[in-house]
């Protein structure tokens, strides 16, 4: 049996190490907080270009422009969105698991599978095993998301237009709720056209046929409008998706700093437990030399 | 129309942090992707792309942004929606901030020389543009 000192100390640290998670746990739930609130302010931004991509691939005719272009499969590219920290359970495993259970099925037939990650926890595995990676960037944060999907999205149409890959895909966790993430695997080049009229608001497509009959000014033209905006469409994919990325992570670091304060907790009343006994022990121990002891002395 | 020309024009500015203004203004002033315009109530449906630059809404009470490229559309029931990928209000734009990145973009770009034209060159030019367009909405 440890000594009353040695089990002491236990106590001691394992009481800091639950302050420390117990703080966490607040942390990642005021920033979960805020990272829904940008998520939902997201949204009007999506459903209005959603639309208006729509509408424009309609009228123009979705195999118009480059950025919906359907090739055979010969290249891939994916964008690994995960975080720079732990402590948030199986949060970046279930994303690389993804990749490569992705990369191993569907992708089978490619030649050649490169990988764009984002976060270093993506990084540090993927380059222990000598993937292809392309890129790295730190993980996004509700500051940098915006300007870190632009500059994504701008690679990897270049990779695209230019032919260096035939598909472009985005694996991240989504945020279902506080305690469940859903890994997910989205398409982003090329562009799916039913995808867009999905996410635009019942009617846009019908509306953009009747657009396309009234007088409606395209400035510059049709074709030239959705070389703009297609792009712009592709970018706010990737601001979602680290959006989403940026909410499940706190919602996961959430759920294991709240198991570890329980666990803590029941470490806590287990070794309180042996150190009662112990002293207890170191008690009667005491009292017994003391009573043998006095029975000698009697003799 | 029987009822005369709208003499309002209901504007939405939204980007993805959010809506930016959603207000009533007697005029638009945007950078469109073939010059600067001016729209004025009971202007046709329309839908044009816009380039970073310096966005005024109204005439009489003014609110001036720094935006980067979007596009500006006219619905046929006369709301304007300007959707743009960053909008600043002119109040908060950090001028040191701008300059130095409009510098630092510029001569990454003047270094460029042989190498492709590929992302990293798409997005050097947007970062110098947005700054440039920060830049133009405070020398107004």
């Amino acid at each position: 049996m440890p000594s009353l000192k040695a089990i002491r100390k236990r106590i001691t640290s394992v009481k800091n190490t639950r302050k420390i998670t117990r703080a966490m746990k607040l942390v990642s739930t005021a920033k979960l907080r805020r990272a829904q609130e940008a998520l939902i302010a997201a949204r009007p931004y999506s459903t209005a270009l959603a639309r208006v991509v729509s509408e424009l691939s309609a009228v123009v005719g979705a195999d118009a422009h480059k950025l919906f272009d359907e090739r055979p499969l010969a290249k891939a590219a994916i964008v690994v969105v995960t975080s720079d920290r732990g402590q948030a359970g199986a949060f970046n495993a279930n994303v690389v698991k993804a990749v490569e259970r992705f990369a191993a099925s569907e992708l089978s037939g490619a030649t050649e599978v490169s990988l764009r990650i984002i976060g270093r926890k993506g990084n540090q595995y993927f380059a222990r095993r000598r993937a292809m990676v392309t890129s790295f960037d730190a993980a996004p944060t509700g500051a940098t998301a915006l300007s870190l999907a632009r500059e994504t999205a701008n690679r990897v149409i270049d990779d695209f237009t230019s032919g260096k890959v035939d598909r472009v895909f985005v694996v991240y966790n989504e945020f279902k709720s506080a305690i469940s993430q859903v890994t997910r695997v989205k398409q982003l080049l090329p562009v799916v056209a039913e995808k867009v009229t999905a996410i635009a608001p019942a009617g846009a497509h019908a509306a953009a046929a009747a657009d396309a009959q009234a007088d409606f000014v395209y400035e510059p033209s049709k074709q030239e409008l959705l070389d703009r905006l297609a792009p712009l469409y592709v970018q706010i994919q990737l601001y979602r998706a680290s959006l989403e990325s940026i909410a499940a992570f706190f919602a996961a670091q959430m759920t294991a700093m709240e198991n570890a304060t329980k666990n803590a907790g029941e470490m806590i009343s287990r070794l309180t437990l042996s150190y009662n006994r112990a002293r207890q022990a170191a008690i009667t121990k005491e009292l017994l030399e003391i009573i043998g002891g006095a029975e000698a002395l009697k003799g | 129309m029987a009822s005369g020309l709208p003499t309002i024009l209901g504007v939405n500015l939204v980007t993805p942090r959010g809506v930016v203004a959603h207000t009533d203004a007697d005029s638009v002033q945007a950078p469109g992707e073939l010059g600067e315009f001016e729209l004025l109530p009971g202007h046709v449906p329309m839908l044009t792309a816009l380039k970073p630059g310096v966005l005024t809404i109204g005439t009489k009470a003014r609110a001036r942004y720094a935006v980067s490229s979007g596009y500006l559309r006219v619905d046929p029931g006369g709301a304007v929606e300007i959707l743009v990928e960053q909008a600043i209000p002119t109040a908060e734009i950090d001028a040191d901030e701008a300059r130095k990145e409009l510098a630092a973009a510029e001569a990454e770009l003047a270094r460029w020389g042989d190498r492709p034209l590929d992302g990293e060159y798409v997005n050097m030019q947007q970062r110098a543009g947005w700054a440039r367009a920060r830049l133009d909405a405070l020398a107004q």
